[in-house]
């Protein structure tokens, strides 16, 4: 099928090519949604509903851009929302434990493991994603689409709606912290 | 200068232990839950709009919108209606005022 042709099939609101795009491209969506959230569930509840959203609104979108830039936009707007949402619930979870007295015990999800880690470096990217965790959304966003997704710094910025010089900065800045907060984690523990 | 050492050694293995990651994957049952979720969705809206309709008080109030502005193209209507009115009876006694006036008026005229 081509990009056109599925263009037109998802505007004709056609399953077949619903079907197709969700299989051909599940894949992109979750990873790039994984590497934001750092959470399997979170990931594939997110991940279905950029796939709802590009059904509802697939009226609104351009025929010159590539769909795949589409989708990934979504799934990044998405996973921030997400985040921020999961952030606010942490705050509001954190001033009703200083008001409430009952000792909750605070759940503490764990180091994140991506299963597409080779087994020998397992250890090594469980740090690295912790490291992730603390960078801004705009870096941790560009390292993720760099890293996981292999995209080059055009793909980048046109799905971050930013030029390809700034995308390069946000690259060296990420890189940067990612190396200071690594090197703090490990000062720590030796 | 060996602990340094050690630890720059394990920071840069952790920035390089995602170079050949694989791309994870969802369940495979993936398809089949966006298609239950776009369900729900339509039904979910479908129900608000149903629930919302159903709502006396909502039902009343978009019933008086709908007659108050009945009414209002009504008023327009008849408004407007009698201004052409007026303007064309204006008109008509503009165009015969001259023509309409009866001669014997107009020969007992004096200067």
């Amino acid at each position: 099928m081509t990009e056109k042709e599925l263009t037109e099939g998802l505007k004709n609101k056609e399953p077949d090519a619903f079907r197709f795009l969700v299989e051909s491209s599940k894949g992109l969506v979750y990873n790039t949604v994984l590497g934001i959230l750092l959470n399997p569930e979170d990931a594939e509840d997110v991940a279905q509903e950029v796939f709802i959203q590009v059904y509802e609104s697939i009226g609104s979108f351009k025929s010159e851009a590539k769909i795949t830039t589409w989708l990934y936009r979504i799934a990044v707007t998405k996973s921030m929302d997400h985040l921020r949402k999961k952030k606010r619930k942490k705050r509001f979870a954190f001033m009703e434990s200083l008001f409430n007295q009952n000792d909750e015990l605070h759940h503490d999800p764990g180091h994140f493991i991506h299963p597409g880690v080779q087994l020998e470096h397992k250890e090594a990217a469980a740090d690295l994603f912790k490291a992730i965790e603390s960078l801004s959304e705009n870096q941790r966003t560009a390292f993720v689409l760099n890293k996981l997704e292999s995209l080059s710094y055009q793909e980048i910025s046109e799905i971050m709606g930013i030029t390809v010089s700034a995308t390069d900065s946000l690259l060296h800045r990420a890189k940067n912290n990612l190396r200071k907060l690594l090197k703090y984690q490990y000062g720590q523990n030796n | 200068m060996n602990k340094e050492l050690l630890i720059e050694k394990k920071v840069e293995e952790a920035m390089d232990s995602i170079n050949f990651i694989h791309r994870a994957h969802p369940s495979p049952y993936f398809f089949t839950r966006v298609l239950s979720k776009l369900e729900n969705r339509k039904e979910t809206l479908l129900d608000k709009w149903n629930s919302l309709l159903l709502k006396p008080s909502l039902a009343m109030a978009v019933l008086g919108i709908i007659i108050l502005l009945n009414a209002m193209v009504i008023y327009y209507n008849f408004s407007q209606s009698k201004i052409s009115n007026d303007q064309s009876n204006l008109a008509i006694s503009d165009e015969y005022s001259q023509s309409a006036t009866p001669s014997f008026y107009l020969e007992n005229i004096k200067p």
